[in-house]
């Protein structure tokens, strides 16, 4: 895997894990009373999925801890009964351990250098599953030694079991090898076991057996890795290594056992401290406690282990770059920033103000204007995040597909920089996976195919992302076979779509036949592409996100769809116009530019259609007050000003007759119950306080060649 | 073991299947609404999957989908303790962070394995996952 890719995925583990455990921590108190079901399932789930994710990226510190915990929880699961404080406690510091652990593995990758205190954690874990299992066998036969062993004598007693049964599996392994003298797997298995065993007290704190035991480790791996054979002298060395350690723990356990008193005193205060949590008392004994044991007696080494583990799982510092915000907070903020720019264009043009001269003022509300829109930017980019997440999802899934289908494709990526609301993202998602499986299933051709027609056999698909003024382009190019508007066309008239004949369509407007339901052209439908459902779907999620698509193919050279999505535009710059008595707001990004003609420049075609040439080209005049039903100041042409706008390749000039200004535009969407109005994307305060509606220059073009086609049909 | 695959390409399928059948007795689903069938199928007979290997993108309901019928399942079934659960596996080429951790937040997945992916790779699963030793 990418390396990249997998440290994305590492951080998200980390952001998601550390809010898991933070939004559980409260359901450990609730389980302090009462058997509550749910909660010990939602806290057994936590553990289960960390333990999930933890093995997914080899961290295994986290993964043993939380192994050991799901299964204290799911005895009491099994078993439903209050926790008893002492487990309480211990959960708290399960927590405050994997996020301690969480957080620097979103620094260092790895969670190896935790692996002691987790040792020491596991074995309080295991103690306590056994004391409760103990309780629950009444008969007070218990399996384990330790749950029966007073409570001073605990800790110890089942660091020291955990131990030595981790010794005895290690003996039983090696024997295995040994005797069969086996190499490579059971051999790195065995590798793993010693290294594990190494982190166990008492064997942590001995350095001389330590030391013996890197030795041991070192001629295993070279054993497991095949770079020694598996002889009969290197058994001997290995097996004298492990007597010595066999030694080392029996005498540790018949040293326990003959001075418990000597001990008492100190395993009651671990105790305590279990009892009373306390972060503070924890954290002023770390700089004491975590010094190396140098002490020779075994048992008073056990203790400063423990106690290091604990206190290094005293409240870690969280550091943390994001955070999360529900939405609803977030559109809040939207609308108050929009609010607050209204009323500072009102503040500002108020009709109290003018005709005085207030140099002060006008400072002041200068710098407000500025912080405003600062505010309003960074408000604006909170929703906002780059492609590259979605686009490298892509980029699987191409592969996955191109293999399944035994075709050879490469995808080049580019844009994936660009940045697009969160919630638009979603939305493309979908329809972005079904045209590139089209592109791919349709489009690119199989390999011997391509080499016929004279192509390379690899195809190539290209997916990116750019702005075009205010709006994104998302496109899907792939140089493949291309669509075929005969069988397009045969197949709609099939179906009833488009009447027979079909021969004044355009190219574009057959093309957009495939976003129609039940239309799939494919020879045999696969389970990748050509049941015909979803390219309307592809449509109606663009579509609710108020963005269109473009169909570009030619016939053999490939096809190339555009996704167009118009920027989140709920604040905006908008040039304040007026017709007659009523005033408009046109988004500045609509306008290439703003002139006044010479009445030799205007002229009316044969159709009556007024045109008027701009430097040597011409386009059509569209009189905004014949669209809107208004009245204009005057009738001709030349007395008012024109508005270039453009929507794809078309352009018109729109005839107003006044420029009045430039304005934030807060764009309030008009009430549904008025429809559908055809030019206005919705209306806005007006710097005089009055409402005025936005024009869309899309949607204005649109309407204005409808109009003069009726004119035309008029006229005929 | 009782092993259940859900795969629809042919080629993983078989591959699967052969690594598979090492640990014990196999079936595979091409089909994802089949598999819980089948998956619901074992638990009536009283004979459950012990492992349950699931691709994502698959004609019927997907593996996530089918994952997460198999967990509402267990947890209706009150009967079944962590230990009786069928672990499982998912296989798959989706490697977005969605999928992966709907996988175990949601689905309560046991291991998630990216395509392509190595014997080696299986099998430290599952041991890793406790299910061989």
């Amino acid at each position: 895997m990418v390396n990249d890719e997998l440290r994305e995925l590492l951080d998200g583990f980390v952001s998601e894990s550390l809010d898991s455990l933070d939004d559980n921590e409260i359901k450990i108190a609730n389980l302090e009373n009462s058997d509550n079901e749910d909660d010990l399932k939602s806290l057994f789930r936590v553990f289960h999925t960390l333990k999930g994710l933890s093995g997914f990226f080899e961290l295994k510190v986290i993964n043993k801890v939380t192994h050991n915990a799901e299964s204290l929880l799911d005895q009491f699961r099994e078993n439903p009964r209050p926790l008893p404080q002492e487990t309480i406690d211990l959960l708290y510091k399960v927590f405050d351990f994997l996020q301690t652990v969480i957080v620097s593995v979103s620094q260092d990758f790895t969670d190896e250098a935790y692996q002691r205190q987790a040792a020491g954690l596991i074995d309080l874990i295991i103690q306590k599953e056994n004391e409760f299992l103990s309780e629950l066998d009444s008969t007070g036969n218990s399996d384990f030694d330790t749950a029966t062993a007073s409570n001073e004598n605990a800790t110890q007693a089942a660091d020291l079991t955990s131990t030595i049964e981790a010794f005895n599996n290690i003996s039983n392994s090696f024997e295995a090898i040994s005797s069969q003298k086996l190499s490579g797997k059971p051999v790195h298995e065995l590798v793993l076991m010693i290294e594990d065993i190494k982190s166990r007290p008492p064997v942590s704190t001995n350095s001389e057996i330590i030391e013996i035991l890197e030795s041991t480790l070192m001629i295993l791996t070279a054993m497991a890795d095949g770079d020694v054979e598996p002889e009969e002298d290197i058994f001997i060395i290995v097996a004298s290594d492990l007597a010595i350690l066999k030694d080392f723990l029996n005498n540790s356990d018949s040293n326990s056992d003959e001075n418990p008193e000597e001990n008492s005193e100190i395993p009651d205060a671990e105790q305590v401290e279990i009892a009373a949590s306390e972060p503070m008392a924890e954290a002023a004994a770390e700089p004491v406690e975590q010094k190396p044991a140098a002490t020779p007696t075994l048992a008073s080494q056990k203790l400063p282990d423990t106690k290091a583990a604990a206190a290094a799982i005293s409240k870690p510092q969280i550091v943390r770059k994001d955070i999360r915000v529900s939405t609803d907070k977030l559109d809040s903020l939207f609308n108050i920033v929009g609010e607050m720019i209204t009323i500072e264009t009102m503040l500002i043009n108020s009709k109290d103000l003018q005709g005085l001269s207030l140099p002060n003022f006008n400072i002041t509300a200068n710098m407000l204007n500025k912080l405003t829109r600062e505010l309003q930017e960074i408000t604006m980019s909170i929703r906002m995040i780059p492609l590259e997440a979605l686009f490298n999802k892509m980029n699987r899934l191409i592969r996955d597909i191109s293999r399944k289908m035994n075709k050879h494709v490469d995808l080049e990526i580019f844009g994936q920089e660009t940045e697009m609301d969160k919630n638009v993202i979603e939305e493309i998602s979908d329809p972005l996976v079904h045209m590139l499986r089209n592109a791919l299933d349709h489009g690119i051709e199989d390999p011997a195919e391509r080499i016929k027609s004279g192509k390379p056999e690899t195809g190539k698909v290209k997916l990116g992302a750019a702005y075009q003024g205010n709006e994104i382009h998302i496109v899907v190019e792939d140089d493949g076979a291309g669509l075929n508007r005969e069988k397009l066309l045969n197949k709609a008239i099939d179906r009833g779509m488009v009447k027979a004949g079909g021969a004044d369509m355009s190219d574009e407007d057959v093309w957009q036949l495939i976003f129609e339901p039940g239309l799939s052209t494919a020879k045999e439908v696969t389970d990748i592409s050509g049941r015909g459902v979803g390219m309307d779907v592809v449509r109606k999620n663009i579509d609710k996100i108020r963005g269109s698509i473009d169909i570009q193919s030619k016939s053999g050279k490939g096809t190339k769809i555009t996704f167009r999505i118009p920027l989140t535009l709920a604040i905006m710059d908008a040039m304040i116009l007026r017709v007659g008595n009523e005033k408009y707001a046109m988004p500045i990004l609509s306008v290439m530019e703003s002139f006044q003609a010479n009445d030799s420049d205007i002229s009316i075609t044969m159709d009556g259609v007024e045109i008027v040439k701009v430097r040597g080209e011409l386009f059509p005049v569209v009189r905004l007050a014949e669209l809107m039903n208004s009245q204009s100041d005057f009738h001709e042409i030349f007395r008012g000003i024109l508005l270039k706008i453009k929507s794809g390749d078309k352009s018109i000039c729109l005839l107003v007759d006044e420029i009045l200004d430039q304005a934030q535009a807060v764009v309030k969407p008009l009430s549904k119950y008025i429809g559908d109005v055809g030019g206005v994307t919705g209306c806005m305060v007006m710097p005089d306080g009055k409402i005025g509606l936005i024009l869309d220059a899309d949607s204005l073009i649109e309407k204005s060649t409808i109009m003069s086609e009726k004119i035309l049909e008029l006229a005929n | 073991m009782k092993i259940l695959v859900l795969e629809d390409e042919r080629i993983s399928r078989e591959v699967i299947k052969q690594i598979m059948l090492e640990y014990g007795d196999v079936e595979t689903s091409v089909d994802g609404t089949e598999a819980l069938e089948l998956y619901k199928k074992s638990v009536a007979e009283g004979a459950k999957y012990d492992l349950v290997c699931l691709d994502i993108m698959v004609p019927g309901i997907d593996g996530q989908q089918v994952l997460r019928e198999i967990r509402d399942f267990e947890e209706r079934d009150k009967s079944a303790g962590l230990k009786q659960r069928s672990k499982v596996v998912m296989i798959s080429a989706l490697s977005d962070r969605d999928n992966l951790f709907s996988a175990f937040t949601e689905g309560q997945a046991e291991a998630y394995i990216f395509k392509p992916f190595t014997k080696k790779k299986i099998k430290d699963t599952l041991s890793n996952i406790g299910l061989i030793g």
